[in-house]
């Protein structure tokens, strides 16, 4: 069996709530665990708001797919929008060592997802942004 | 999200169900905001029924924790899993938080 799925949401906040349903199920056909589920789901919460949020300057309905796949023991997930481009690889990591007072509120959503993930790819091809996220099973 | 709020003493005890994300954590911020404003200044925070908490909930911490700080409160969290504990440890939010093991210990420390 393949294990292969794709998702296909439009740029609503409350679609996200659909690819966590969906990832919900995938995970339990596929049999990952705890960890695995936890830190994925929470960089598809952080990524798929960014996009919605942030991504489109117009108000028109923009589809966002979502792909998951396991090979080489490793989870992959896949995000294709045509939101504006932006390479979350470029952007600063925070100081974590600030004190209480001194710590920024925020910023910390895409450092945590380059913490959590074996690896975090991103590209632009046809006008569409790829991020290609790799969990290693453990 | 469901919130359940109980209090021993002067200290609030609040546990928050499911996760805290982009959708619930204004929810969660409006809660801690509401029992700040009714004067109490210490909290134990438990995250027994917390599946995960993303950086919109993280927000909401530090928030809580900047303004008790300076309002010489407290802010007790307690029964985090391993997953959330390992979220706190990559954002430098565990030095910063008394964190415990679980409630009875967290009422201890508020």
């Amino acid at each position: 069996m393949s294990t292969h799925k794709t998702v296909r949401i439009t740029n609503q906040r409350d679609q996200i709530d659909t690819v966590r349903k969906f990832f919900d199920n995938y995970s339990k056909e596929n049999k990952l665990t705890e960890k695995t589920v936890h830190d994925i789901q929470m960089a598809l919460d952080e990524l798929l708001t960014n996009i919605v949020n942030y991504g489109y300057e117009d108000k028109d309905e923009h589809q966002i797919d979502v792909h998951f796949g396991i090979n080489n023991n490793a989870v992959n997930v896949e995000i294709v929008d045509d939101s504006k481009p932006y390479n979350i690889l470029e952007q600063e990591n925070p100081d974590i060592s600030l004190s209480v007072e001194d710590k920024p509120i925020g910023g910390l959503g895409i450092f945590l997802i380059k913490k959590l993930m074996s690896n975090v790819d991103y590209y632009t091809e046809e006008g569409k942004n790829h991020l290609v996220m790799t969990k290693e099973l453990v | 999200m469901e919130i359940r709020d109980k209090k021993e003493g002067d200290i609030v005890i609040l546990e928050p169900i499911g996760r805290i994300d982009t959708n619930t954590s204004s929810e969660f911020e409006n809660k801690i905001v509401e029992v700040m404003d009714s004067g109490v200044t210490r909290f134990v925070v438990d995250l027994k029924e917390i599946d995960y908490i993303s950086s919109a909930g993280l927000r909401v911490f530090l928030m809580a924790i900047k303004k008790l700080k300076s309002l010489g409160g407290s802010f007790i969290i307690c029964s985090m899993s391993d997953h959330i504990k390992e979220v706190f440890d990559i954002s430098g939010f565990t030095p910063i938080f008394t964190i415990t093991a679980d409630q009875a210990s967290g009422l201890t420390a508020a």
